[in-house]
């Protein structure tokens, strides 16, 4: 019985100091495990939220290329010049057909065209109808014999050869 | 908790090896029963170990009274009664089996009561070795058999050894007759004497206590009388508690009244309370060591598994803190100035899709039908949309005139151009209109 005793008491001391051991590292296991759950979420946000940066990024940098291509191709505004077009003016059809000509874009330049107004001879000679749908040239003007009278503003868009 | 009555009623066994040690005072003789055998021991009881000892003083008195006294008090009544009476000298111990209000002022109790020097020597006696000892009165293990057969109606419960039949009546929850009967010897004609006696008692107590008795247990002992000499005139149901085979000094004999004590529990002993928590104490010692051995293991087992657990964790979060760190410091592009250059490359686009002004004529003068001249021709760039407003004349009939305005309108549709507004007038032999025409610039 004695040894029954002994064994007990033993038994009691090392119970409490596992006891203690155990719920020590418990507590550790329950803290870790809850920093670990905390510490994936906001690992799982941060990756969300880095993906977004990513489509960012890969759009900044397409836009990026896209302008270092522009410029390295010259499609910058400093790389061209602007001549405005304000023509107002009776014309003879082959004029008036060589100004249009002259408005169509080709290799050397762009032409912005803004507005062309035509009016033929005939009209003209009535502008003082009242019913005339457009008017008439500025009072005073003359058709001077031409065909019609031909009123054409827009800009050619040169680029620059240095 | 109550037995199975009809446990009782089962095959004759041999006995198990309770862990328990009793010793069984009996007839002036003391038998030591362990480990499912029986021996007699010499009168000092020099037994060691933990140990439950019936005795059987032929000083004690057992009976059931009833007293003119509240509940409480009867214990005292009694006392005084039996002092006054003479069957006991000096100061007595009474140990209380059960004990209940009858009316108003009356208590009936059922008691075994001894000699307080009797008691002590008990008590000196088991007190005098480290060992932990419990006292049972015979009538208590018969007491605590009634209570554990679980019978609601009153049996009659019969313990014969040597030339003593003790009798107890009662059911599970009252107790209503207790006596000692007495024969001169163990011969046939005392013993049928003895069983006459016994049934006049049980008769009494059914007068006594206004109830039936319809069952009689009959404990033996290794000796009692053989079943023979046992009653059997009797209009009463008789029966034999199954008794358990044993060893009693290497010759086998069958006894039942180790039955009644292996119902017994340590709380239902004679002795002082801290006798009885003493003994469940230290008899569950062992358990209590195996219980503490598997806590410790669990928790030893615990802490490596949580250790383990541990490790797993913090390389999972050293990692993800790794991968954290590396995404907050993920380079960041520069960004540059993009508007300017955009607009300008939409301008310039602009201009190469936007149809020229050629190419606006020349799509009117393509749909322009035979006998219809335009007058007026507005050209207007906006809004990434062409707008076009043509004034004409058609010199013709008005069937001819409309006709080729139509197929006009329509060619230009066919070429892209949607219709915004159209006005047709016509004076029969000419007619003249005005349409709006836009064109998207893609």
């Amino acid at each position: 019985m004695i040894q029954h005793k002994i064994i007990s008491v033993v038994l009691a001391v090392v119970f409490v100091v596992t006891a203690h051991v155990f719920f020590k590292a418990y507590d550790r296991y329950v803290t870790e495990k809850c920093a670990l759950r905390i510490l994936t979420e906001q690992r799982a946000r941060l990756e969300t939220r880095q993906g977004e940066e990513a489509k960012k990024r890969r759009k900044v940098r397409r836009v990026n290329d896209f302008v270092s291509r522009a410029g390295s191709l010259g499609m910058v505004p400093s790389s061209w010049r602007r001549y405005d077009v304000d023509l107002e003016e009776p014309l003879s059809f082959q004029e008036a057909a060589t100004v249009l000509q002259a408005t169509v874009n080709s290799e050397f330049y762009y032409f912005a065209p803004e507005s062309l107004h035509v009016r033929t001879a005939v009209a003209s000679q009535k502008r003082q109808d009242p019913e005339a749908p457009v008017s008439p040239p500025e009072e005073g003007v003359e058709m001077e014999g031409k065909d019609l009278w031909l009123t054409l503003t827009g800009s050619f868009v040169v680029r620059n050869r240095h | 908790m109550a037995y199975p009555y009809r446990k009782l009623c089962g095959e004759e066994q041999t006995l198990r090896k309770h862990r328990r040690q009793y010793v069984i005072e009996l007839d002036g003789m003391a038998w030591r029963c362990q480990g499912g055998r029986i021996e007699r021991l010499d009168p000092t009881w020099d037994t060691i170990g933990d140990r439950w000892i019936v005795f059987d003083s032929q000083t004690a008195i057992t009976r059931t009274m009833i007293v003119e006294a509240p509940a409480k008090y009867a214990e005292v009544i009694v006392r005084k009664r039996l002092q006054e009476s003479g069957e006991v000298d000096g100061p007595v111990f009474l140990f209380t089996f059960h004990k209940e209000k009858k009316g108003p002022n009356a208590t009936n109790i059922f008691f075994t009561a001894l000699p307080i020097q009797v008691y002590n020597q008990y008590l000196e006696k088991t007190r005098s070795r480290d060992e932990s000892v419990l006292l049972f009165p015979v009538f208590s293990v018969l007491h605590g058999f009634i209570k554990r057969i679980a019978r609601r109606k009153p049996v009659a419960v019969v313990f014969q050894h040597g030339q003593f039949a003790d009798l107890i009546v009662g059911s599970q929850k009252r107790t209503y007759y207790a006596n000692r009967s007495m024969a001169f010897d163990t011969t046939d004609d005392q013993i049928s004497a003895l069983w006459d006696m016994v049934l006049k008692d049980i008769d009494t107590a059914e007068k006594e206590g206004r109830i039936e008795v319809d069952r009689i247990f009959l404990l033996n002992w290794i000796n009692s009388a053989s079943k023979e000499q046992w009653p059997g005139k009797t209009s009463r149901k008789v029966v034999t508690v199954p008794p358990e085979t044993v060893p009693v000094d290497g010759a086998p004999i069958a006894v039942s009244f180790l039955k009644a004590l292996h119902l017994q529990t340590p709380l239902s002993s004679f002795s002082p309370l801290l006798e009885q928590l003493s003994y469940v104490s230290r008899r569950s010692l062992p358990w209590l060591n195996v219980s503490l051995l598997g806590a410790v293991i669990l928790f030893v087992v615990g802490f490596f598994w949580c250790n383990h657990q541990i490790t797993g964790y913090e390389q999972a979060l050293t990692a993800n803190r790794d991968r954290m760190n590396a995404l907050y410091h993920g380079e960041s592009l520069p960004r540059m100035p993009y508007e300017e250059t955009l607009s300008f490359v939409k301008e310039i686009d602009y201009y190469r899709k936007a149809p020229s002004y050629k190419q606006v004529v020349n799509d009117i003068s393509e749909a322009l039908p035979a006998k219809v001249t335009v007058e007026v021709l507005k050209v207007d760039y906006d809004d990434n949309q062409v707008g076009v407003e043509i004034y004409g004349k058609a010199k013709t009939t008005f069937e001819n005139a409309h006709r080729a305005y139509e197929r006009f309108a329509e060619e230009l549709k066919d070429k892209g151009y949607v219709m915004a507004e159209s006005k047709f007038d016509t004076k029969i032999h000419q007619s003249e209109f005005i349409t709006r025409f836009t064109k998207r610039i893609l």
